[in-house]
């Protein structure tokens, strides 16, 4: 009898605190719903680093803090809590990199990493306490929720900014092709009145005054044609018209089209050009007339414009080199940028839209266009060299 | 048979007031006699009369009341009166499909006066030498028997396929006029071919071997980049 109500009542108090427990479970889960709902409410990282440090507070009776590095999110480091002194740092840096595995445990505090489902979101630090191991499983789940939620707010940032930016390219696109189409019809007009006065007034003392007219309206014309089709290309609804050409004959048209120029300094041609290209012919004509202008404009006035062609498997590979003083690893990049130019040029015509045509060109063709500078052993010269390089499908048979 | 300029009677079909009158003064000032019209139902009316009939009309691609290259397709049926289309820099769609339609030369807007007038002499030059047909035709130190199908450096008989000697003779018996791909496809490998442009290309590039001194540098054989090529006798 005894034994048996012994057995009862502690079956009892088992089933008590077993129903406490429950209790506590289904009210701990509770408030983890309230804590994901209320990130999921939150606007910034700080927002959800707040809410999940009192909710550590009131639950765990332990203290939080968190540390979110500048690259983790969107360019900005996010600290709550004192993050004292440098060592600190280091050693949070450690953990982001993974170079230690088993240091959770630093200077009385433990670390759990905020890992979001790409990346390291950053770290949440509790201070140590001896319920630190009841909770242990609890702040796991709260760390997870804090990186998911950050790394929810960092990809609205993303891509809000994305949006924003695609629709101020294509508002600025579509504003620049109106304006430079606008433009050109009384651009027309001025150079061809201008035109007209100076051959009516051959003789008059007007004379350099007219043709500075004439050329400036003229130069004019070109920027604004440079403009129209850097805005066409950037809009990126262009299509090519693919064809098979003679390096030789994109070559002889740039050259052709660059006549009145080229006195000012003696081209090299390879001793062959027989290769054939596949692209648009006018868009590669551009650039190749673009890229010899170039050399042509920086040329220092010593030596040769060299003209090189490469022909390894399934690739040609072009390359204009113009004697020219070394450029740094940053200017040689730079000069793709629209509207950069050197700034020794001499002869600052244009407004630097060149190279990005040409980059936006042989983007559009999934080639690549790039600078380095040489050094000729030989001549003792520098040279700047423009490459493009561009694949080659298998060619086609050509019945004779 | 045309003798000078003022024998001869433009029509500048442009609706652009200001640059209307800019063709119309440098081709008076050149001595030409010029009509013009703002649009193509205005053109319409310079062919109802024979004493309006112009010899030469300067077409506008952008007019606003129709397509410019329909509108020479549908002259071209029965008129061969030479047009030269005016066109913006970059609008190579819009030439060549005036090119394909008939048209014989193109300007790229901005022009100058010299280069309108060029183009506008080589048409009235090309009209006037036209007949007699003479199958001896020459350029630079070559004679070529389009006839015979000869070709002759100074003493020397040069070497051409049959296709080079086809090709050449289409480029020359339009000496001066610019040659889209397709028309040049079409006159030498015919229908099946008009699309194959590497052929053009490269018999092309053998055939300036041949007949240019420096082939990167052409003189007589010209790219007309993105649309065709042009022959120039006079090198």
């Amino acid at each position: 009898m005894l034994l048996t109500a012994l057995t009862i009542s502690q079956l009892i108090g088992e089933l008590k605190e077993r129903q406490i427990l429950a209790q506590q479970q289904a009210q701990l889960h509770k408030q983890l719903y309230m804590l994901s709902n209320q990130m999921a409410e939150a606007l910034t990282p700080m927002a959800i680093f707040i809410i999940s440090r009192q909710f550590i507070q009131q639950q765990c009776k332990l203290e939080a803090a968190f540390y979110a590095p500048a690259d983790a999110l969107a360019n900005q480091e996010i600290s709550l809590g004192d993050f004292i002194d440098n060592q600190e740092r280091i050693h949070i840096q450690q953990l982001l990199n993974h170079e230690t595995n088993n240091h959770s445990y630093y200077h009385g505090y433990y670390y759990l990493l905020l890992q979001g489902k790409t990346r390291l979101r950053g770290v949440m630090r509790i201070s140590v306490d001896n319920t630190l191991n009841t909770y242990h499983s609890l702040l796991e789940t709260i760390a997870s929720m804090v990186a998911i939620g950050v790394e929810r707010l960092h990809y609205m940032t993303i891509s809000e900014q994305q949006t924003w930016q695609i629709k101020s390219e294509q508002l600025r696109n579509s504003i620049l092709s109106a304006v430079a189409h606008d433009i050109r019809t009384p651009l027309t007009i001025i150079y061809g009145l201008a035109e007209q006065v100076q051959h009516e007034l051959a003789n008059s003392q007007h004379q350099q005054t007219i043709s500075q007219i004439c050329q400036h309206s003229w130069r004019l014309n070109q920027m604004v044609s440079g403009l129209l089709e850097l805005s066409k290309l950037q809009s990126g609804n262009i299509q090519l018209k693919k064809e098979w050409i003679p390096i030789e004959e994109l070559i002889g048209s740039a050259l052709y089209e660059l006549k009145p120029l080229l006195n000012q300094a003696e081209i090299q041609l390879p001793s062959s050009l027989d290769a054939l290209i596949y692209g648009d012919e006018l868009l590669l004509q551009r650039v190749i007339s673009n890229l010899l202008d170039n050399a042509i404009k920086y040329y220092d006035g010593k030596g040769l414009i060299k003209i090189k062609l490469d022909t390894p498997a399934h690739l040609v590979r072009l390359s204009i080199a113009n004697t020219a003083p070394p450029l740094s690893v940053e200017q040689q990049q730079q000069m793709f940028v629209p509207f950069q130019r050197l700034q020794q040029t001499v002869n600052p015509n244009g407004m630097g839209l060149g190279l990005a045509i040409c980059q936006q060109i042989i983007a559009a063709h999934q080639g690549k266009i790039y600078c380095h500078c040489q050094h000729d052993d030989d001549s003792q010269q520098d040279y700047v060299v423009m490459s493009i390089e561009l694949a080659t499908p298998p060619q086609p048979q050509v019945k004779s | 048979m045309i003798q000078s300029s003022s024998d001869w009677h433009i029509l500048v079909v442009e609706d652009h007031q200001d640059i209307r009158q800019l063709l119309v003064h440098a081709l008076k000032k050149a001595e030409f006699k010029v009509s013009t019209a703002a649009n193509l139902a205005q053109a319409n009316d310079f062919f109802s009369q024979e004493k309006t009939y112009p010899n030469l009309i300067i077409l506008d691609l952008g007019l606003p009341d129709g397509d410019g290259s329909d509108w020479i397709a549908q002259l071209r049926v029965w008129c061969q009166v030479p047009i030269i289309v005016l066109s913006a820099r970059f609008a190579e769609h819009d030439k060549i499909k005036a090119l394909d339609a008939g048209a014989d030369d193109y300007l790229s807007k901005p022009f100058s006066t010299d280069e309108l007038l060029a183009r506008v002499r080589a048409q009235a030059r090309r009209l006037s030498q036209l007949p007699p047909q003479q199958a001896m035709i020459s350029f630079g130190q070559f004679r070529f028997d389009r006839h015979k199908l000869q070709l002759w450096q100074g003493e020397q008989l040069v070497h051409l396929t049959n296709i080079e000697y086809q090709l050449l003779a289409v480029l020359t018996a339009h000496a001066g006029q610019v040659l889209t791909h397709r028309q040049l496809l079409l006159a030498v490998w015919g229908a099946n071919f008009s699309e194959e442009s590497h052929y053009l290309r490269i018999y092309i590039s053998h055939l300036r071997k041949k007949i240019e001194i420096n082939p990167t540098r052409p003189m007589y054989l010209l790219t007309e980049v993105g649309v065709g090529y042009r022959f120039m006798l006079s090198g």
